[in-house]
């Protein structure tokens, strides 16, 4: 970004973006955060987790169609690099991805869209909740380029769904028992519970 | 009172000062009586909203949008006055200096296809600014600008999806300082 007259097409991506190779600087850079830091990292890890599932999931499927097809693509390419500067960033404290159950909300275009926005904008909320948290300056910076793209898919996925894109003003926080009620509620997903790998056959027990 | 320090001296904000000087005053934070870090990106952001109000405002006014894109300038303006309220009472300043727009507005929001790249760019510069001034947000101030931030990218959204435009999809939102925030705001005819 040395040209001082940037393009209105260089303009129109955001001027200093990161639009290219899906890397998010910043996170890795910010290895050597505090605790409290690393709690906030594992909580929005935990939120990129759940997207990058859902797209991927609603991709693997194959039900969807259009547009909303595109968007589980597209989006889920984002979200899955989001996780791996997470898990890049935590390195063996982070969680390993989840397994969640979507209850069929990934099998048709209209479950998709509404799901997506449930998911995205609990995102969103999620991370307007834990930047003021932040004392690292690498992961604060990052973080707040990733909470802006959160809010692009909000978006996105609210055309899609057919709603407002802006509902209101201000995206409310939520912090993260908030989160994880309002996740629960719509029930949307739910964690599966890890498999075991034992294979033993049951015996009766008496 | 260091409060109006930008206020008075920036262009986004009128008054006929430079837009660089707005900028040098937002950076030059260890000057005398400048204002702390946190205040002075404060302030930058609220002239950055300000401005994107005084757009969609001028927008409304003329008049000339229908539908959908008429729909998206009232919201939008309608966000934006609570965006800048929001910072204005946060700073205590509340003084309602109008910003001074670009000469070439009033032709842009009387045409829908320039409307759009226009709001796109703002909403995206706005973004920008605002990543560009994490280092210097702590605690409420940070909050406060969370809230905003992300409702000025569904905004970029929006308005590309409305116009037309190519959509984005970026992988993080990049910082932009902010004399390059204001000299890209006067490129694109949006800041006097």
């Amino acid at each position: 970004m040395s040209d001082a007259r940037p393009t209105r097409a260089e303009l129109l991506v955001t001027a200093g973006a990161v639009a290219a190779g899906l890397a998010v600087p910043g996170l890795a850079r910010a290895a050597g955060v505090g605790n409290r830091d690393r709690a906030a990292a594992v909580f929005l890890l935990s939120l990129e987790h759940l997207s990058a599932a859902f797209y991927s999931e609603a991709e693997r499927v194959g039900a969807l169609t259009g547009p909303r097809l595109a968007a589980a693509v597209e989006l889920g390419a984002v979200e899955r690099a989001h996780v791996r500067a997470y898990r890049a960033l935590l390195g063996s404290r982070a969680a390993a991805q989840p397994r969640f159950d979507f209850r069929g909300t990934t099998e048709s275009d209209a479950t998709f869209a509404r799901a997506a926005v449930a998911i995205e904008d609990l995102t969103v909320a999620g991370y307007a909740a834990q930047l003021p948290r932040l004392r690292s300056p690498e992961l604060l910076q990052a973080a707040m380029g990733v909470h802006s793209v959160e809010a692009r898919h909000a978006a996105q996925v609210r055309i899609l769904a057919g709603v407002a894109p802006a509902a209101y003003a201000l995206d409310e926080p939520q912090d993260r028992a908030e989160v994880r009620r309002a996740l629960a509620a719509t029930r949307i997903a739910v964690r599966r519970p890890p498999r075991t790998d034992a294979h033993s056959d049951p015996t009766f027990t008496r | 009172v260091t409060g109006p320090l930008v206020t008075r001296r920036g262009a986004l904000v009128g008054g006929g000062a430079s837009a660089m000087g707005a900028a040098a005053a937002v950076l030059a934070t260890r000057a005398d009586a400048a204002p702390s870090d946190d205040r002075a990106a404060l302030m930058f952001l609220l002239a950055t909203e300000r401005l994107q109000a005084a757009f969609y405002v001028r927008a409304t006014e003329a008049g000339e949008l229908k539908g959908d894109l008429a729909r998206f300038a009232a919201t939008a303006a309608e966000h934006e006055a609570q965006h800048v309220a929001l910072l204005e009472r946060a700073l205590g300043t509340g003084e309602p200096v109008a910003p001074r727009l670009g000469r070439g507005v009033d032709a842009i929001v009387r045409d829908p296809r320039r409307f759009a790249v226009a709001a796109a760019a703002l909403e995206d510069l706005a973004v920008a600014a605002a990543n560009g001034q994490a280092a210097n947000l702590t605690g409420d101030s940070l909050a406060r600008i969370a809230s905003i931030v992300s409702v000025d990218a569904r905004h970029a959204t929006w308005i590309r999806e409305l116009g037309g435009l190519a959509p984005q999809s970026p992988t993080i939102d990049g910082p932009v300082s902010a004399d390059r925030v204001l000299a890209a705001l006067r490129r694109e005819g949006l800041l006097a």
